[in-house]
């Protein structure tokens, strides 16, 4: 899976790295996605089939909704094949920088004084593949410091990384 | 109204654990509010059911509701109206606090019993209100806010000077100074009009007819009044009467919110500056409601212009602060940001000066956005303008509602840069920069890539550094702190204290 190419010279100087590179989120953050949407297309499957099935009575019928919904899998599927490589953190002395999109790109820059909290949250599925997700909680709502996608090793280091910077960098409000 | 026993355990006898010979060093005196607060408190739900009942009372006269006999609901209203006077007395007789030289304890809950100690230096914020009815008694609420995201502990109801100069002695012990409250009480206490007392100087103060006028040009009256005339004319061309009525109830009730936000909250606005130096915000018709401004958390300042305003030429002045959330902002909990109801440029220019001291704003170069967005923007692209110096960035925006964001580079949260595909398409990326959840959204829109990018690197750098120099643009202002350019078109502010409204 290479990195996908960007889509203009102009964004890649926009959205590029500080002076450090850019870690990449892990791979298996695909899987996970194209499981979960699987799952919710799976249920979405039996529903809309039992019930297309109850009230026309003809099974012909249900392989309407199950193109349907495989078609907007399928899609979805797509959509996060392109935004994986588009997810990317750095460190620097000062700042955590975090950039994600594909369509409505975003880079966010949070110094590390303004860290509050650091969250880390792993769902049933993301433990399933060993991941978790980083967030770094500021005094703002806006701030979205959100990094997926990331091995258990990277986001423990990353959160004592985070609090150790942030302890030692804390500016008041 | 003060129990030498503790609530715990009040009819306990004696252990004798306690060493005979050591005198306690120190035994907190345990009181309670005010004994008329229960009957505050049942008044204010009184206030509600008849107001409640009165809001059904066409029903009852068109006798389209089958209701019982006018003395069965009088008695009903009356019975609830004990009922939670009685609630209240239990509160009461169970609230206890105790706030001296050494500690503010409260302890509430009948059930399930509740204290809670404050750190003197954990305190943000304390302040007074004063509802109407506890208002026409002499009582007041104190609140005291300490750490954020916790809800405030509050006193219900305490004598007005007694809460004065609670409030007065917890603002000095939370900046650190030593005071006791015996020397407090000694000071110059505020009124009953205007929460000022005589330490306090008055920076601002706007008339009657500034608040009355600001309503009348404002942009909710006039909405109300166009949409209400649409709606009727609509509802008479097509021979519905009823149903524009009916569509008309949720106008008018706008408008009564409109008019208790700008009328009612803001009438009697002052903007004082405390002896400790902090700014304090009072204001109100029938609840007055005062809210201390300490300056450093400040987190940014909204400016804003609605059309009407344009004529007479004020603005309004809003405040980002910390502990104050936007989610927060129902009924008691409602807290005030604005600093500036409706101000000349000058006063514009003063009350900035105040409340970000030591910026300069009239150094800001503000940037235009290039005429390209008008594919995106075509109503707004000219109002769109972008800027920072070291100390502060300023974004503007809006065709109808002049909108002017300000953020102090040593308080922003983050700073996010985005681009859609419309933007991508027209080379240009806008520049965010977070604050703590209010009224300020500060976004730089729409800015040529070539200077996006460098222009967030400039503000980050800026920022480190402000935040390096321990906000040290925080210097404290005197009386005759120089006035602001007014950024943009704004005439320098005069700054003069003299030149309010009066």
């Amino acid at each position: 899976m290479s990195p996908r190419p960007d889509t203009g010279r102009t964004s890649d100087i926009l959205f590029a790295g500080p002076d450090v590179e850019w870690r990449p989120i892990s791979p298996r953050w695909r899987t996970v996605h194209w499981l979960a949407s699987g799952i919710t297309a799976l249920v979405a499957v039996v529903v809309l089939g039992v019930s297309v099935q109850l009230v026309f009575g003809r099974w012909e019928l249900t392989l309407v909704p199950i193109a349907l919904v495989a078609a907007l899998w399928l899609w979805n599927a797509w959509l996060v094949l392109r935004r994986w490589p588009a997810w990317g953190y750095a460190e620097t002395a000062d700042e955590l920088w975090v950039r994600h999109g594909v369509l409505f790109r975003s880079l966010t820059v949070v110094p590390y004084g303004r860290l509050q909290v650091v969250d880390v949250n792993a769902g049933p599925l993301q433990r399933a593949f060993g991941l978790a997700a980083v967030t770094l909680v500021t005094a703002s709502a806006d701030s979205d410091a959100h990094i997926p996608g990331l091995p258990y090793a990277e986001a423990t280091r990353l959160r004592d990384q985070l609090t150790a910077r942030g302890d030692s960098q804390g500016s008041g409000l | 109204m003060s129990s030498p026993t503790e609530p715990s355990a009040p009819d306990a006898p004696p252990t004798g654990s306690e060493p005979p010979g050591v005198p306690a060093p120190h035994r907190p005196v345990l009181e309670r509010p005010h004994p008329l607060t229960p009957l505050v408190r049942g008044w204010i739900v009184l206030v509600a059911g008849i107001f409640g009942f009165s809001q059904n009372i066409t029903d009852i006269m068109s006798g389209r509701s089958e209701l019982p006999p006018w003395w069965v609901l009088v008695g009903l209203l009356l019975l609830v109206a004990v009922a939670a006077g009685l609630a209240g007395l239990a509160s009461w007789w169970f609230t206890r606090f105790v706030i001296d030289d050494d500690e503010v304890r409260v302890e509430t809950g009948w059930l399930q019993r509740r204290s809670r100690r404050v750190a003197f230096d954990r305190i943000q914020s304390v302040d007074v209100d004063q509802p109407l009815a506890a208002r026409l008694l002499g009582l007041a609420e104190l609140r005291i806010e300490a750490g954020a995201g916790e809800s405030a502990t509050r006193l219900r109801y305490l004598q007005r000077t007694r809460a004065y100069t609670l409030r007065d002695y917890l603002l000095q012990r939370a900046v650190g100074q030593r005071a006791t409250v015996a020397d407090v009480g000694q000071g110059p206490q505020a009124g009953a009009l205007v929460d000022a007392s005589a330490a306090d100087r008055v920076l601002l103060a706007m008339s009657p007819a500034r608040i009355v006028g600001a309503f009348l040009l404002s942009a909710e009256l006039w909405w109300s009044v166009v949409l209400g005339v649409v709606v009727v004319g609509v509802g008479r061309g097509l021979g519905v009467e009823v149903i524009s009525l009916a569509a008309l109830f949720p106008l008018a009730l706008g408008l009564v919110s409109a008019i208790s936000r700008r009328l009612v909250h803001q009438y009697n606005f002052r903007l004082l500056r405390t002896p400790l130096g902090g700014l304090r915000v009072t204001a109100g018709l029938t609840r007055l409601g005062s809210q201390s401004l300490p300056l450093d958390r400040i987190q940014g300042v909204r400016i804003s212009q609605s059309l009407l305003w344009r004529i007479p030429g004020w603005w309004q002045a809003d405040i980002d602060m910390v502990g104050v959330s936007a989610g927060n902002e129902d009924g008691e909990d409602r807290r005030e940001s604005t600093v500036l109801p409706a101000g000349t440029t000058g006063e514009l220019g003063f009350v900035l000066a105040q409340v970000l001291p030591g910026i300069d704003l009239g150094a800001v170069q503000l940037h235009r956005v290039p005429a390209r967005v008008r594919w995106i923007r075509w109503f707004d692209q000219q109002t769109l303008r972008w800027g920072a110096t070291p100390q502060a960035a300023i974004a503007d925006s809006g065709l109808l509602v002049r909108h002017g964001e300000i953020v102090p580079l040593h308080k922003f949260q983050s700073v996010r840069l985005t681009q859609g595909p419309l933007q991508r398409l027209l080379r240009v990326a806008s520049v965010h920069l977070d604050t703590t959840p209010g009224p300020v959204h500060h976004v730089a829109r729409h800015l040529p890539v070539e200077q996006a990018r460098p222009y967030a690197e400039q503000l980050l750098a800026w920022g480190s550094a402000a935040r390096r120099s321990g906000s040290g643009v925080r210097t404290p202002v005197g009386p005759s702190a120089g006035p602001p350019a007014g950024p943009r078109t704004r005439p320098p502010g005069t700054g003069d204290v003299d030149t309010r409204s009066r």
